[in-house]
């Protein structure tokens, strides 16, 4: 064909190629029903009639489509003066009558080609798309490439989509006959005047527009093949069309959000537009039952996969239960129960307990084992050796004892109490060996050696160390060992001896031996002191 | 055997010059070749162009030496599996769920998309302005009717999801997709569909055309059944009608293909039940 060839193209080149391609399968259907419609079996097709003008058109057809008819329209001349058998749909136009009633309603569709051998449907179809005049704005495109006498209808589905209800097969003739029973009464001489005014102006601005198509032909492009063939349906977009694309690298947490949102959405409609079925398998779909969950949130998509969310569903039910979702009433004011306002008992701590969330431990450091309290307590931690040089108050000849008290205890220390039975609780569950029998026995019954410090603080019980390395199987935390250290320190603080009748400094020596020399930089100030 | 991989696969294809070998549409938009007599696990070759998930592939039925895929990206490519880049890109604009090669012309290709049109593409045709394009159908259009009477419904666009082309009609095609319709085509009359089997209360997944028999028509639905179709074999006098209806799948059925080699009416499916069906589809037509 002339694209194999070599050498420039022109406008009469391509327009050759496309006159010339081979259409014999599309014609031998032309030619068969180009005898009077009334022989033949082919009679029955409605569209034999109109494809007939369209083929004559088309090979009559100068380089544009609409140079056929705008030399006589644009002139003045009367389409009359055309020979009527030329183009059927002129001869419907000679046959229009504007005030005659609409046919009935069975007798044209929107197909272009039945229009336009309908009588009065040219009227209608021109008359609707009169009614919408953005539809006329898209109409522009497919008009033009409607050269090849393509197969478009002469609506555009864009334009019968937004008059029809997506997914439902309505007839569009319903919403046609309205439109037209709605505008009847406005029909004038006047109107159609100024409606063929306008058709006028747009033909003129494609044919401008054909030009400079024209004049990109030139450059070996074929606009009218392109734009009969390759029509481009972005107007708008469905499906999988419409969902916008994110690379996996720009996305943002705030997008995960979103989308998880979304996600949740989309299940729910989906889980609703189902909901009408009574069909047990899509009861019992496990993959509808997903929707629902995600749905409800209970699952959520994580690093590509699905998780269960640790979304308390009971207790939010409970709560919501609970609390009175009436509106307030400004007017009234009802004292609150005063029993519910504050009642310190044990119900508030087993809900405490229920809503124990677990916290993965933090690492531990010295300074937060010397302040098992928090930021609450006051500073406890050792102090400082200048400090004491500073006050000028080192007195060697003061026992080592008494210096540790002074150093340790803080202002008001009598005030204190110490969280009952905080660390005891830590070990609630926990097996130890016990040191008399050798048995493993549950932490409070256990006598492991291991004191509990609350005790201590609080002054009301016998303290009781004992440090036998071998009672402790258990290779003992810092916490515990800063606990087993502290009692003893504040033991012999106290003045009272261990029943091993060490003294502060045996003890330390005793811890060193047990835990080795870890501590030993941290408490550099009472070795300090004692020296 | 199993070869694992990263993401979803969205078709399968045997090649048709090595009877070992395998394509896959991947969701990462690769497709990989395998060959399924080595044991190793990785593809013996991977093609990597489409920038979303592949959707379909398809071998070349008649020249046997190329491959075709489509893709979300809005892209028909054709490979021929020594090549590591495609040979050819065919732009569709549109998320592109299916496409496959006429088992009758060597070169012609067609392809449904997410914006409700057939597109046909002749590889023979000089590849000037319209880049092979020779049909450009709207699948919602108004149905060719034989009576001048009925009214004439109008569709609005869906999308199509499965197409395939008639083993023993030259240029007959089916199409169906989120629309629940099957229509049935005739490249040369593409004014509309001849044909609109209805009957599925979901969307369609997947259809294909019977090997043995030259109007009957298999389908997989969301509606978790598989449907047997017949078209009226193009004669307009016999009405197109339901034959059969399968429903033991207990989730959505998305896969559905003929035995080629068995016995006449076999036929296998798949669904997000996660099993395999296989059914002589005699015995569900009543």
């Amino acid at each position: 064909m002339a694209d194999a060839l070599c050498g420039p193209s022109n406008a009469l080149q391509s327009f050759q190629k496309h006159s010339q391609a081979d259409r014999s399968l599309q014609q031998d259907r032309l030619i068969g029903s180009s005898q009077p419609p009334a022989q033949g079996f082919r009679t029955f097709d409605p569209r034999v009639g109109s494809l007939d003008a369209e083929f004559h058109a088309f090979e009559n057809a100068p380089t544009n489509p609409f140079q056929l008819e705008q030399p006589a329209w644009r002139h003045g001349a009367p389409p009359r003066q055309m020979a009527p058998s030329a183009l059927s749909w002129a001869s419907d136009f000679q046959n229009l009558r504007v005030s005659e009633s609409p046919a009935p309603v069975s007798q044209f569709r929107t197909e272009a080609p039945l229009v336009r051998n309908a009588p009065g449907g040219w009227q209608q179809e021109f008359m609707r798309q009169r009614e919408s005049p953005t539809a006329l704005g898209k109409q522009k495109q497919p008009e033009i490439s409607s050269f090849a006498m393509s197969q478009q209808s002469f609506l555009p589905f864009t334009a019968s989509a937004s008059l029809v209800p997506q997914q439902n097969g309505i007839y569009q003739q319903d919403t046609m006959s309205q439109q037209l029973n709605a505008t009847k009464p406005q029909l004038h001489e006047a109107d159609f005047e100024r409606a063929f005014q306008d058709a006028f102006d747009q033909m003129d601005s494609m044919d401008a527009q054909l030009k400079a198509a024209d004049e990109m032909t030139e450059e070996g492009h074929d606009p009218l093949m392109e734009e009969s063939l390759i029509q481009e349906p972005s107007q708008m977009k469905i499906g999988s069309d419409a969902i916008e694309y994110t690379e996996v690298q720009d996305r943002t947490i705030d997008q995960d959000a979103r989308d998880a949102n979304a996600l949740a959405r989309v299940a729910g409609e989906l889980v609703q537009n189902v909901d009408h079925e009574t069909n047990e398998k899509f009861k019992n779909s496990q993959f509808l039952d997903l929707m629902r969950r995600i749905r409800d949130r209970e699952v959520e998509v994580r690093n590509n996969d699905l998780e269960n969310t640790h979304l308390q569903t009971d207790a939010t039910e409970k709560q919501l239960e609970h609390s009175d979702l009436r509106p307030h009433d400004p007017n009234t004011f009802q004292f609150p129960d005063m029993n519910n306002v504050y009642r310190p008992d044990e119900t508030i701590d087993t809900a405490a307990d229920d809503s124990f969330v677990y916290q993965p431990a933090e690492p531990r450091t010295q300074i937060s084992d010397l302040h098992p309290g928090g930021p609450l307590y006051p500073e406890q931690s050792p102090p400082q050796p200048r400090h004491a040089q500073m006050s000028g108050a080192v007195n060697t000849s003061v026992s080592a004892d008494d210096t540790i008290l002074e150093a340790h205890e803080p202002q008001g220390f009598e005030a204190w109490t110490f969280p009952a039975k905080s660390i005891s609780q830590d070990l609630v569950g926990e097996t130890f060996q016990d040191a008399d029998t050798a048995k493993w026995v549950p932490w409070p019954e256990a006598h492991t050696g291991m004191v509990d410090i609350a005790d201590i603080w609080n002054h009301d019980a016998d303290v009781d160390v004992d440090t036998k390395p071998a009672a402790r199987k258990r290779l003992p935390s810092d916490a515990e060992a800063g606990d087993c250290w502290r009692a003893a320190v504040y033991a012999s603080a106290n003045g009272e001896r261990t029943h091993e009748e060490g003294t502060l400094k045996e003890v330390e020596d005793k811890k060193k031996a047990k835990f080795g020399d870890e501590e030993q930089g941290d408490y550099q100030g009472h070795e300090h002191v004692q020296s | 055997m199993a070869y694992p991989t990263q993401d979803a696969l969205y078709d399968v294809a045997h090649s048709e010059v090595h009877s070992n070998h395998l394509l896959t549409a991947s969701g990462d938009g690769s497709l990989r070749l395998y060959d399924v007599s080595l044991t190793p696990e990785f593809p013996i070759a991977t093609f990597q162009e489409h920038s979303r998930e592949a959707f379909a592939c398809s071998w070349n039925l008649t020249s046997k030496a190329t491959f075709a895929s489509s893709s979300w990206d809005g892209n028909v490519k054709i490979w021929n599996p020594e090549r590591q880049q495609s040979l050819l890109t065919l732009p569709t604009h549109s998320c592109t769920y299916s496409t496959q090669w006429s088992p009758h012309t060597d070169g012609m290709l067609s392809a449904v998309c997410s914006d409700s049109h057939l597109r046909v593409w002749d590889l023979r045709t000089p590849a000037s302005a319209n880049n092979h394009l020779i049909l450009q159908i709207p699948i919602h259009s108004a149905p060719f009717s034989v009576s001048n009477a009925m009214l004439q419904p109008t569709f609005p666009p869906s999308e199509a999801l499965t197409h395939d082309w008639n083993k023993y009609r030259q240029g007959v095609l089916a199409t169906a997709g989120v629309d629940r319709i099957i229509r049935t085509f005739d490249i040369r009359q593409p004014k509309g569909p001849l044909q609109l089997l209805q009957g599925h209360g979901y969307a369609v997944r997947k259809i294909t055309w019977s090997p043995h028999l030259p109007d009957l028509l298999l389908s997989a639905s969301y509606d978790m059944t598989c449907r047997v179709w017949t078209d009226g074999g193009g004669d307009q006098r016999k009405p197109a009608a339901e034959l059969g209806n399968m429903g033991r799948h207990t989730e959505f059925a998305t896969g559905v293909d003929w035995c080629l080699f068995g016995n006449e009416g076999w036929a296998a499916s798949c669904g997000w039940d996660e099993r395999v069906c296989v059914w002589d589809v005699r015995a569900f037509m009543p």
